[in-house]
């Protein structure tokens, strides 16, 4: 609750940003400096994810974790994606010209003043917020409390305590904040998913800024971000918008992949994929989908992308392996399925639930609308290679949700002290928001173009 | 309707432009409405919090669990930060919520960390307790008989 | 060449026009609610409401602590040297207060301090609230 927890947390965060911007380097170079800011929320968010993944595999082989531990981590992997980036002839960024502006810029400009000031005022809402969530009370911030004051994963805590099962990268990002505010306060935690949150937002904006012009994108991505259930739950510290977010920014990166096959961009969605599978046990699930859509609609040039694929799924695979160890080790189990049977009743009527939620415009305002209706529209008249592939992978996630309510045995009910299909289902609305801006500006530019080859 | 509207109207590709138009027209009415209201709540959650007291601030979900503020900072200030508790729960009282049976132990584990929560722990939280059971003596105790108590030998 | 200064021109004013679309909502919300009172940084000092004259809820506090068990040691020092009808009550800052309650105006309370500083300890008049 203190401007040194404040300050500490900044901190940490520009650390996160400081090894993701290496690592983008590393993958793609940077060009100029406007390129670095397009491109700086997309670094931040792979910051964290390799140091959650890395932090996570030291917590696993017992590692002590402190402020040396993350550290000395951070310093590693920016050097190894420095070296890797001077290796291979990076270029440094470089002032560039000056952007011209039209009279659409000013779109863009009220976009991020925006933005810039709906985050103002989720910090504000954020700062001195108590911890009411029950998962994050219950569970989430206990594990980080442990990992922080015992330095480990230790052992009565993370397999007695509710969700044994529940990846720890989370836990050890929230850790790592009480080390970098000199406390477990708690309360001002509550700042490093505001961080997380404005990493997103920046990521989205920055890796559509060139695809998506600025009207179309301002408009769907803020409209996302202030859907009822979507603004009163960014800040609360739970894994579930974290997870979001990364699985968004994969799907993203992945259906900009599929068009331009920038090898970098493939690199940076399993990167966060595997994030992904070690922030919540439903990251698997995502990943699985993302990974299966991306396959089938790489089909016609399968001699090319399934081998890069296959690489890419070995390694989101390889990062959720040493976490099961652990657990598996000691016991625990149950998070199979309780029924095998599939009951085409119960199927139905999940099936339903998982399309209620989805379009429920009291949780998520017209964005689940406005991201079908922009899939037909991309898929008569757009880019159908991404309408499609969003489609599938909105389908697939829809029915992901309805599949886990009959195979764990969930009561059919988006009471979310029940069944936690609501907070799964933000994953579809997130992807959907973000991802409608891509398609509409697909549809925009190919009816454009067809009008002006006439 | 003037001509360049309606050369707009009659090119190719003005159904998918149209589309988009609407989508775009429609996510900015509905970021109209939803936008001020959301910075109006999040006003309105950032004075809430700050009129908060520094204990119900701390303390935040487990002011519906534990039915008495006192008891979780008397016992974080007497059970040392390297002992072991167990935290025992007796019949319901009439101060506490229907939340307090169940996962009052839980909300005492994340709260009084690194302290650790065990069975047959030197320290006892009693909460409305058969206090018989634990021997020992009473180190604190409040008028609605909770208590915390040091297990007898 | 006069095509080129109309272009200058037009991206002067729209460069002015973006930063002032930029600059109102970034710095206009925050100096809005500043305007309203700086932003509060809790701190467990919170409860303390100093007195400064007569009010219906005055107390004399012999001192804060985050230990109840000092708290309780520190009563019976009050007790023992004197000042009795003090209690130990958990304040809503998460510690516990000596204080003395039995204060009708802040001069008496203010004499009462006195004596107590005078014996050696902390006494200050406070709200009770």
């Amino acid at each position: 609750m203190t401007l040194r927890a404040i300050g500490g947390l900044a901190c940490l965060n520009a650390l996160f940003l400081a090894v993701g911007s290496s690592v983008v380097w590393s993958l793609r170079g940077w060009r100029t400096w406007r390129c670095y800011l397009r491109l700086a929320g997309l670094a931040y968010l792979l910051g964290v994810t390799l140091l959650g993944v890395v932090w996570t595999f030291l917590l696993v082989s017992g590692v002590p974790f402190g402020g040396a531990a993350i550290l000395l981590s951070a310093a590693l992997v920016c050097a190894v994606a420095l070296g890797v980036a001077i290796r291979l002839g990076r270029t440094r960024p470089v002032l560039g010209v000056p952007a011209v502006l039209t009279r659409l810029s000013l779109f863009a400009v009220a976009g991020v003043a925006l933005a810039g000031l709906l985050a103002e005022a989720l910090f504000r809402g954020a700062r001195l917020q108590g911890l009411y969530a029950f998962d994050a009370w219950a569970f989430w911030i206990p594990k980080a409390e442990a990992i922080y004051f015992f330095g480990g994963l230790d052992e009565q805590v993370f397999t007695r305590l509710p969700g044994p099962t529940y990846p720890p990268l989370l836990p050890a990002l929230d850790a790592a904040a009480f080390h970098a505010m000199g406390g477990a306060d708690v309360v001002t935690l509550h700042l490093q998913f505001w961080f997380l949150t404005f990493g997103f937002l920046a990521a989205a904006a920055g890796i559509l800024w060139r695809h998506v012009p600025s009207w179309i994108l301002w408009p769907m991505l803020l409209l996302t971000f202030v859907a009822p259930r979507a603004s009163g739950h960014l800040t609360t510290p739970q894994a579930d918008f974290l997870l979001d977010f990364l699985f968004c920014t994969a799907a993203l990166l992945g259906a900009l992949w599929v068009v331009d096959r920038a090898p970098w961009r493939l690199v940076a969605a399993t990167t966060l994929l595997g994030g992904a599978v070690l922030t919540k046990r439903e990251g698997a699930l995502l990943a699985a989908i993302l990974l299966f859509a991306l396959t089938l609609f790489t089909f016609d040039r399968r001699r090319d992308a399934w081998p890069k694929l296959m690489l890419a799924a070995g390694a989101v695979v390889a990062a959720g392996v040493p976490w099961r160890i652990w657990y598996a080790n000691r016991g625990i189990g149950g998070e199979a399925p309780s029924s095998a049977a599939l009951d085409l009743g119960d199927a139905r009527e999940a099936l339903r639930l998982s399309l209620d939620v989805f379009f429920d415009i009291s949780l998520w305002s017209i964005v689940p609308v406005l991201a079908f209706a922009s899939v037909v529209l991309a898929a008569v008249w757009g880019n159908r290679r991404q309408a499609v592939l969003l489609g599938a992978i909105l389908a697939l996630i829809l029915l992901g949700g309805a599949w886990f309510t009959v195979a764990f045995e969930l009561p059919i009910t988006a009471d979310e002290a029940l069944n936690p299909i609501v907070r799964y289902t933000a994953s579809a609305v997130l992807l959907g928001g973000v991802g409608s801006a891509l398609l509409l500006a697909g549809v925009w530019e190919r009816c454009s173009t067809s009008r002006a080859r006439r | 309707m003037n001509d360049r509207v309606r050369r707009w109207l009659t090119e190719p590709g003005v159904a998918g432009r149209l589309g988009a138009l609407v989508c775009v027209v429609a996510a900015t009415a509905a970021l109209v409405a939803r936008y001020p209201a959301t910075i109006a709540d999040l006003g309105r959650t950032a004075g809430v919090n700050a009129s908060r007291s520094f204990t119900d601030r701390e303390i935040a979900g487990g002011n519906a669990v534990v039915p008495d503020q006192e008891l979780l900072y008397q016992a974080r200030a007497r059970i040392p930060r390297d002992a072991s508790y167990h935290v025992a729960i007796g019949d319901p009282h009439e101060s506490w919520s229907e939340l307090t049976e169940t996962y009052a132990a839980g909300f005492f584990e994340s709260f009084l960390l690194p302290r650790r929560l065990a069975l047959g722990a030197p320290w006892v939280i009693c909460l409305n307790c058969d206090r018989g059971r634990y021997g020992g003596g009473v180190v604190w105790e409040n008028e609605e008989g909770d208590a915390i108590l040091v297990r007898g030998e | 060449m006069q095509h080129l200064e109309s272009e200058t021109m037009t991206q002067q004013r729209l460069r002015l026009l973006a930063a002032g679309i930029a600059l109102v909502p970034t710095f206009g919300y925050p100096f809005g609610v500043l305007a309203l009172g700086t932003p509060p940084f809790p701190t467990r000092d919170d409860c303390v409401h100093v007195a400064t004259g007569d009010a219906e809820d005055l107390e004399v506090v012999y001192g804060r602590l985050d230990d109840p068990v000092a708290a309780d040691e520190l009563l019976a020092e009050v007790t023992r040297i004197g000042f009795v009808g003090a209690e130990v009550e958990f304040d809503a800052c998460g510690r516990w207060k000596v204080s003395y309650d039995a204060v009708e105006t802040f001069a008496q309370g203010e004499a009462l301090a006195e004596h107590v500083r005078e014996a050696g300890l902390e006494a200050r008049v406070e709200h009770e609230r």
